[in-house]
């Protein structure tokens, strides 16, 4: 597999499948998988979410992507450049295509279309001792769907804009805005992580965060190169790992 | 097992980039999948490209290969590919493989819970001297499953093959995939399942 080839050159189009996710993990098993290939599916019976939750959406009303990168040219300290690299691909979508305001970047990796969750994204990556082989990048992003169960956390672009969209165009338009930032993970991905930053949710504003059952209030102030937060508190800033905290956001 | 609805390069940001046809399809590798997933297709079939194997067709094919010595058989037809193997999964990338197409044979018996049916024998007693230890590359949290529920990656006696996923370590929501580097057999796991891991940190003792 060689980093020779646009994101998007191929694209296979599922009805259904367990997870894109996993179907490409079968695909780089299997030797058959292209670096950018694209996997998209009607429906996933069993989309991931974090470790073990399941991504729900509804059949055929949202983006559901892997899109498969090789990674052997870059060390594993350059892990969470990806991370923003996916979220600002995303997060551009939203913005210049389709007109969304108030989006943003939820650490570490939802979008936000102002207070709900439009989309969210799970990086795997497969590392054979210090060797960074390659990442899967799956995205589901909530276009048509215009009921949600729990209808105050979640959005979709037709609900933001009022549009019904097609999915294959957003398809479309997400893999020129990947193609368009993937040269700054090699050239510039600091830059990368100066726009994460740029777009947090809740950038320097005061949050709550639990840690270790224990309430804190606190100055958010950015994301570093490794992932961890950054909460001022009590003038003292402080670095979380995800996890090590719950950020409180009612 | 996934059927493709389609598989096509698109003429997407550089329509003068579109892969020769041979690259259009790839069959969908299930062979490592522990619990294959039926098909179920759910599409009318108008929404489907016209040049495709018909259930016929492929019923035909199965039981051809079932009744001779052939281990795997591929034919293209248009931009579609079908690939059957006896004894395993049925790998195909066409759209019409429905779950009323009675085929698969390997459907009705699932072949990756045969194939893991040897139960391994206590591991017998192994010099602890030339045993290689697989180390955590990153900070995170240490996994021996896929998710809660699921089958373990690896337990204390099975053999490993080089390329082998051993556990996952997961670090600000990244799944990172821990692959083994080496064939052999896992003597030890060194690391509790959930638990914080340092970098560096050994996670599982093998022998070459």
């Amino acid at each position: 597999m060689r980093r020779n080839s646009t994101i998007g050159d191929v694209i296979i189009e599922l009805i259904e499948i367990d997870s894109t996710n996993n179907y490409a993990m079968r695909l780089l098993n299997e030797g058959m998988a292209e670096h950018g290939m694209a996997i998209r599916a009607d429906f996933q019976s069993n989309g991931k979410g974090q470790h073990g939750n399941v991504w729900h959406a509804e059949e055929c009303k949202n983006l559901l992507l892997s899109v498969i990168l090789d990674t052997h040219s870059f060390s594993l300290d350059k892990l969470f450049y990806f991370n923003a690299f996916s979220c600002i691909c995303i997060a551009d979508l939203l913005m210049s295509v389709y007109n969304l305001r108030d989006i943003s970047i939820k650490w570490p990796n939802d979008i936000y279309a102002g207070d709900k969750k439009i989309a969210g994204i799970l990086i795997e990556n497969n590392i054979r001792g210090t060797t960074w082989t390659n990442a899967i990048i799956g995205i589901g992003l909530n276009v048509n769907q215009t009921h949600f169960t729990d209808l105050h956390r979640a959005t979709s672009i037709a609900i933001e804009s009022a549009l019904t969209v097609k999915i294959n165009l957003v398809l479309e338009n997400l893999l020129k805005s990947m193609n368009k930032f993937i040269h700054q993970l090699d050239t510039n991905p600091e830059e990368l992580l100066k726009m994460y930053n740029a777009s947090l949710y809740k950038l320097n504003k005061q949050i709550s965060f639990s840690k270790n059952s224990e309430m804190y209030t606190g100055k958010l102030v950015g994301v570093n190169e490794s992932g961890q937060i950054e909460i001022e508190v009590k003038n003292n800033i402080q670095k979380f790992k995800h996890k090590e905290i719950e950020l409180i956001l009612e | 097992m996934a059927t493709a609805k389609k598989a096509n390069s698109k003429p997407v940001a550089k329509p003068s980039k579109n892969v020769p046809a041979s690259k259009k399809i790839s069959p969908t590798p299930n062979k490592v999948s522990p619990a294959p997933n039926k098909v179920s297709v759910t599409k009318p079939a108008e929404k489907l490209p016209s040049p495709i194997f018909n259930i016929g067709e492929i019923n035909d094919l199965i039981n051809a290969v079932n009744h001779s010595n052939v281990n795997e058989l591929k034919l293209e037809k248009g931009d579609f590919k079908i690939t059957i193997r006896q004894g395993g999964t049925v790998i195909t990338t066409t759209n019409q493989v429905t779950q009323s197409a009675p085929a698969a044979p390997s459907v009705a018996a699932p072949a990756p819970q045969a194939a893991a049916a040897p139960v391994a024998p206590p591991p017998p007693p192994v010099a602890t001297d030339n045993l290689i230890t697989i180390k955590s590359p990153m900070i995170g949290t240490f996994y021996r499953s896929s998710g809660p529920g699921k089958p373990l990656f690896v337990n204390v006696g099975d053999e490993i093959r080089e390329g082998q996923v051993l556990c996952i370590v997961e670090a600000m929501k990244l799944f990172n995939e821990i692959e083994s580097e080496i064939s052999g057999k896992i003597v030890k796991i060194l690391a509790d399942d959930a638990s914080p891991v340092e970098y560096d940190q050994p996670l599982f003792l093998v022998q070459p």
